[in-house]
């Protein structure tokens, strides 16, 4: 269904594949400043009804 | 709101109010934690960090400026390896224990970016252009 949550398998580190699969690693040096609400997702990972 | 840290704790002040925290020192709260990590994993630098026991960090957490969480501790973890449609990535790991949460595990780059961090049902990932999709909607005033 379209604007639902992509429903994963919340194993440990199960879900990371799904996650990552549209990832673009950054590239360059980074120097930590203390700001980083505008630049990260949030996703909640939703267990499927019926699967184990 | 603003606050202070004190010899026992924090004083937190929002609309007029005052609140008291007592609290090991130190503290800090919860989203302070992502910048924390990088500056952690950048005063490590290069080296190999082994998984060992005894935390490289000790701190008091004031979750969402609210509920006080003592005792926790950040670790060295093994590295993570992920390869997704043959793109491989290798981060250094640390994870974070401590009373009142679930653990949470930080995933680092080279350049010492957080790029994941993940607990229990939520995970934040790195996106440079969520900013953009903020700005954006700023201007729209939405």
């Amino acid at each position: 269904m379209a604007g639902q949550a992509k429903i994963v398998p919340p194993e440990p580190d199960g879900f990371l594949p799904l996650l990552l699969k549209d990832f673009r690693a950054p590239e360059g040096a980074f120097q930590p400043d203390g700001e980083w609400e505008g630049v990260y997702r949030l996703f909640l990972l939703l267990r499927e009804r019926g699967r184990s | 709101m603003s606050g202070e840290a004190t010899k026992d704790g924090l004083v937190l002040r929002y609309a007029g109010r005052e609140r008291k925290v007592k609290a090991p020192s130190p503290i800090t709260c919860d989203w302070a934690i992502f910048d924390l990590v990088q500056r952690l994993s950048q005063k490590l630098g290069g080296q190999l960090v082994r998984p060992e026991p005894k935390p490289l960090l000790e701190f008091a957490l004031l979750e969402d400026l609210e509920f006080l969480r003592t005792e926790h501790r950040i670790f060295a973890s093994e590295p993570l390896d992920v390869e997704v449609d043959g793109r491989k990535f290798r981060c250094r790991r640390f994870v974070q224990f401590g009373s009142g949460i679930l653990p949470w595990t930080y995933c680092l780059d080279e350049n010492h970016r957080l790029v994941l961090a993940y607990s229990g049902m939520r995970a934040y990932l790195y996106d440079p252009t969520a900013k953009s999709v903020l700005s954006l909607k700023g201007e729209r005033g939405s």
